[in-house]
């Protein structure tokens, strides 16, 4: 089922949307969520949560890519929930080591986003991946390194040098004084 | 909730606004292995994605199958927004290379259609395609677009003896369709069209305006496309399609390097004809099957051969995928070879052994879903079967791998049967061979070796009555056929025992023959045939046993006269037995502790008799490698003691890793065959790439799953290290070995008595001699940096250790520093702008009491610090900085400081550095 057919259900209320978006990103969705939350129960009440969220915004939202859409209702639900249930363990680690890199939450987030996406933009694939996959999806370092057929201690030294890049980017572009 | 968590988490709501294509892109699964599954697994797609397509076109204006209707031109579609076709190579292929007879060609008219899905998929798979009255004879590809416009639907696809076409409808008024000539030579303009050729410009593309519709034509890979779009389409687009179609399709192959069946009947047709040498079905005199196919599969089996694999699916088409089993023969693999399917340069798939059986398995990242294989050889054939999942990963009990992983040959004439196996002679209850072996001890025991017939012949005599008189014959097997069913039956020798043979009192025989089969369990490459116990007691003692712990030993008695029974009738039998036993290398006391193994040597060495005999000490690995420091076994012998560890730690999501470790102190190797030893190591290793002397160490490369080092200490003694291949390069550099001393340590002066300097003065030495020279000059001297210095300290690790890598000594009134090349930064993957260096600081000025401020002070300069470690009395100051920090307390009270690369990002790694030998000035 193509996207634009499950958003043309979605905005007509018919309840096989419903369905159809959990068929089709509900696998996505729920290892997201596992990443970031430890109790198979929380997840999967997180993962319902994000498809009523999903059922809820649309419309009046029209996501261009509602994959991308979905897989962020996803993680923002996870981590929202994290605040209260019990998160992933060592979900800590990634937490802390891109705080240590953005600026205080309480610059322009947006702003920082935008620039973020420039930063990645310029770096090879690989390494965006990798470093999307870590921050972005919590994946523990194990999993990144046996899928891009890596030592983890090479992804762990990549992806500080690409923290550190980040960081120095985020500086000269102002955002923070690091 | 703490507040750093709270932070943590709001800085990666910052981090959840990035671009959604950066997130859509990571999250695409990538598969790593099993290129023939991932080859197959695309033409299957490739297949079943026609299930998808939905709009259709027309070819050939004469009979007018599809193609245009109407004489009103659309003006509705701007061609600039016509979604570009992205088609797909799909391979159905029957025998392609025959050219049918003319006489039984199908005549031109003849076509075949198909209207859905099913049917599209029944001609696919439930070929073959091998009548020459066929239309879809000698069909060995087709094409098919990938993608199309939403409004678009398949109708049909067309084959004609010239031509295959998919057809698609756009709109009620328009069409497309591909299509391609199976013969290019026939390509003709029909006659009796009207049409302009269009000048692109380009002869790769002819473009041909037929009024009705506009045609694209190109050749592809000795094919020739046609692509037929309605009127309105501008050139530049058309042009542009067809460059996007040439660059997307992929290169056919070779007509006779990969061929593709349908049934495992029209297989066996193809082989048992005249191949040439240069066709992938040459050599084929039959095929493996599974021995035990799964029942439960659908009329379909997908069978594909290529230069290297002969490939079969058992299964059920579901939701237009395969479901099911895929069996593989990989006919240019070796069983030494098997390694490299289960363990591919950088793999880390999980590798689980069922017997002989290996079982890979992997998961897709991002989504539910992974791959399972199972991996074994048949004598020397190697074999695989693999399964993928979507949502639950199946299960397998050992049994039931075992059961599954067996193969049948079906050759001539047809059998799904394999050969039948002979079955085993098992020891019989009375009788029989007995050895008596005296161990060093003095112990005698009694060894029953396993008894098996090589061969018997019987004769009952003339009997008037029964009319039985002729001779009967039972064949055996050798003993190297029966070795991988019985290994673990055959009692166990010991190389160093004195033997005697006592042979059966119940029947006649004599010692024919002793065999010794090579160096492997059951490798019949070097048979030792020996003619008496006194020679095999003499071939076990000077055996080379570096390279292996046992070998497999047969004794063949032969008789003549041996009483036999068979029902009532009674005769003699003369025949050959064989009596089969391991003799293993000479025998080895085994500790399950290091407090076990101390207290065997400190008893031992003392006593001539003992394997412990003279020793003042032992080694023992560096306890950095291993978080377990407890080896599960300790293994001595007069040559070598051996400590084997299992380790396992946690991972960060939970998991738990466990890995193998070896260290073997070789006590009386030559230090100059270290080399040796070494490339000994690597041939053990099927994955074996080389040996390379690194930084004084012999790392034997592998490609999994295990490498290991060897080197030679200062005192000339010889080491063995074998670990994970996951460690790799991390670990390869910098092996080091403990010298236990049996004896009290010697009194070592106490921090206290050392007085300080009172200059601020600075000195630096890059001559380490000069440096011990002026240290032995000033140490009386108050006003010198080297007062009340009687000794220093040196990095005791084998890589920096050797004055080769000495670099500076750096002396003030508190510390002295001594700084390292690392070398071979490549080794490690290392950042070129790295530091490269090891430096060892002795805070002389701090006190044991002090080192814990000392790590404080370190901690609050360490820009992205971590977290701190603590392990075996050393700090690890955890961080992200390019260079790690450990601090710990020697015996004397001193205070040390080491400082290593980024690589030694893991407290495991960090812990073997922190040793440092005290270096006394007298």
């Amino acid at each position: 089922m193509e996207d634009s057919e499950i958003l043309g259900l979605l905005n007509r209320r018919d309840e096989r949307a419903a369905e159809l978006l959990f068929e089709k990103y509900g696998g996505l969705c729920r290892s997201i969520i596992s990443n970031v939350l430890e109790d198979p129960r929380d997840v999967e009440e997180c993962l319902n949560g994000v498809m009523f969220r999903l059922w809820s915004a649309i419309p009046p939202a029209q996501p261009g890519d509602l994959k991308a859409y979905a897989a962020k209702a996803a993680r923002n639900e996870a981590l929202m929930r994290a605040r209260t249930l019990k998160p992933k363990q060592g979900l800590e680690i990634p937490l802390s080591e891109i705080e240590s890199t953005l600026p205080a939450p309480e610059a322009d987030s947006l702003g920082t986003a935008e620039l973020i996406s420039r930063f990645l933009k310029k770096q090879p694939p690989y390494k965006r991946d990798m470093f999307i996959r870590r921050y972005w999806y919590f994946y523990p370092i194990k999993d990144i390194a046996g899928e891009f057929s890596v030592s983890e201690s090479k992804v762990t030294s990549l992806l500080f040098r690409m923290r550190d890049q980040l960081r120095t980017y985020l500086i000269k572009e102002g955002i923070f004084d690091g | 909730m703490d507040e750093r968590f709270e932070r943590s988490l709001k800085s990666a709501d910052v981090l959840g606004d990035i671009d959604d294509s950066l997130v859509t892109e990571a999250a695409k699964p990538r598969r790593r292995r099993f290129r023939w599954i991932e080859a197959v697994a695309s033409v299957l797609a490739a297949v079943f994605v026609l299930g998808t397509v939905a709009a259709i076109l027309h070819t050939s204006a004469s009979r007018q199958i599809g193609g245009p209707a109407g004489d009103q031109p659309a003006t509705e579609q701007p061609a600039a927004e016509q979604p570009v076709f992205r088609p797909k190579w799909a391979n159905t292929s029957s025998p392609s290379d025959a050219v049918p007879e003319a006489t039984q060609v199908p005549t031109y008219g003849d076509r075949q259609v198909f209207y859905s899905q099913e049917e599209l998929e029944e001609w696919i798979l439930g070929g073959p395609h091998d009548d020459p009255k066929d239309v879809l004879y000698g069909l060995s590809y087709y094409y098919v677009p990938e993608k199309l416009p939403d409004e678009a639907e398949f109708q049909y696809i067309e084959a004609d003896p010239d031509m295959v076409w998919v057809h698609y409808e756009l709109n009620i008024e328009n069409n497309f369709s591909m299509g391609f000539y199976k013969d290019p030579s026939k390509r003709i303009d029909l006659p009796g069209v009207e049409y302009t050729e269009i000048d692109t410009g380009s002869k790769d593309v002819y473009i041909i305006d037929r009024w009705l519709y506009k045609t694209a034509c190109w050749e592809q890979d000795g094919h020739v496309l046609e692509l037929n779009v309605p009127p309105y389409y501008e050139e530049e687009t058309i042009i542009d399609y067809c460059s996007a179609v040439r660059e997307i399709l992929p290169a056919a192959p070779k007509p006779d390097s990969r061929f593709m069946f349908h049934t495992e009947k029209s297989f066996f047709d193809a082989i048992s004809g005249n191949i040439p040498e240069t066709s992938a079905l040459y050599g084929l005199n039959g095929y493996w099957a599974l021995y035990d196919p799964p029942a439960d599969r659908d009329a379909i089996s997908v069978m594909e051969v290529d230069d290297s694999e002969v490939f079969l699916a058992y299964g059920k088409i579901l939701n237009h995928s395969f479901e099911g089993l895929k069996f593989s023969y990989l006919r240019d693999t070796k069983p030494d070879e098997l390694e490299d399917y289960l363990h591919p340069a950088g793999s880390l798939s999980r590798v689980t052994q069922y017997g002989d059986v290996f079982m890979t398995e992997w998961e897709y990242s991002g989504r539910y879903g992974g791959e399972i294989g199972f991996y074994w050889h048949q004598g020397e054939d190697c074999f695989c079967i693999s399964r993928t999942w979507d949502f639950e990963r199946p299960e397998f009990t050992e049994e039931e791998v075992k059961a599954l992983c067996r193969a049948g040959f079906v050759g001539e004439p047809v059998s799904a049967e394999p050969e039948p196996t002979p079955e085993i002679v098992g020891p019989e209850t009375a009788g029989g061979l007995v050895i008596m072996a005296t161990d060093e001890n003095g112990a005698v025991n009694e060894i029953l070796p396993y008894r098996h017939m090589l061969w018997s012949t019987v004769d009952y005599g003339s009997d008037p009555e029964s009319g039985q008189g002729s001779a009967l014959q039972a064949d055996g097997m050798p003993l190297y056929s029966l070795l991988p069913k019985i290994s673990d039956e055959l009692p166990v020798l010991y190389a160093d025992s004195e033997i005697e043979l006592v042979l059966p009192e119940d029947y006649p025989c004599t010692l024919m023959e002793i065999q010794v089969f090579g160096v492997a369990e059951n490798d019949t490459a070097e048979t030792i045939r020996l003619a008496d116990a006194a020679e095999l007691m003499e071939f076990m003692r000077t055996f080379d046993w570096s390279e292996t712990d046992r070998l497999a030993v047969d004794i063949l008695l032969q008789y003549s006269d041996r009483p036999f029974v068979n029902g009532e009738l009674t005769g003699t039998a003369k025949g050959c037995d064989g009596y089969a036993l391991w003799i293993a290398r000479p025998e080895t006391a085994v500790f399950s502790s290091l407090e076990e193994f101390d207290a065997a040597v400190r008893e031992g060495r003392g006593d001539p008799d003992s394997m412990f005999y003279g020793l003042e000490g032992y080694y023992t690995p560096c306890i950095g490698f291993v978080p377990d420091r407890d080896p599960i076994t300790i293994s001595a012998s007069a040559d070598m003691v051996k400590y084997e560890y299992v380790c396992t730690s946690t991972m960060s999501n939970g998991e738990t890793d466990t890995r193998d470790y070896t260290f073997v102190w070789h006590r009386n190797a030559d230090p100059a065959e270290a080399e040796e030893l070494a490339e000994s190591i690597g041939a053990g290793y099927e994955t074996f790439e080389a040996v390379r002397l690194i930084n004084d160490v012999w790392v034997v490369w592998t490609w999994g799953p295990e490498m290991a080092n060897v080197w030679v200490n200062e005192s000339g003694e010889v080491f063995e290290f074998r670990f994970p291949f996951i460690m790799d390069s991390n670990i390869a550099t910098w092996p080091y070995a403990t010298w236990v001393s049996l004896d009290e340590p010697a009194a070592t002066p106490s921090y206290e008595e050392t007085p300080e300097p009172e200059t601020q003065e600075e000195v630096r030495y890059t001559d380490l001699d000069a440096f011990t020279a002026a240290l032995r000059e000033g140490r009386g001297d108050p006003d010198s940096v080297y007062y009340g210095l009687d000794g220093y300290y040196l990095l005791h690790n084998a890589q920096t250790s050797a004055k080769g890598r000495f670099k500076s000594v750096t002396v003030t009134a508190d510390t002295i520093e001594i700084e390292y090349d690392c070398v071979d930064i490549d080794v490690w993957d290392a950042d070129e702008n790295d530091p490269n260096r090891f430096v060892l600081i002795w805070h002389r000025g701090l006190g044991a009491d002090d080192a814990e401020a000392l790590v404080n002070d370190i901690i609050s300069n360490t820009r992205f610090y971590t977290g701190l470690a603590e392990e075996d009395g050393v700090w690890m100051i955890c961080s992200d900085d390019e260079e790690k920090h450990g601090v710990w307390i020697t015996e004397r009270g001193d205070v040390l400081e080491i400082i290593a690369p980024i690589i030694f990002d893991d407290p495991y790694f960090m812990l073997p550095l922190a040793h440092a030998d005290w270096i006394p000035v007298e």
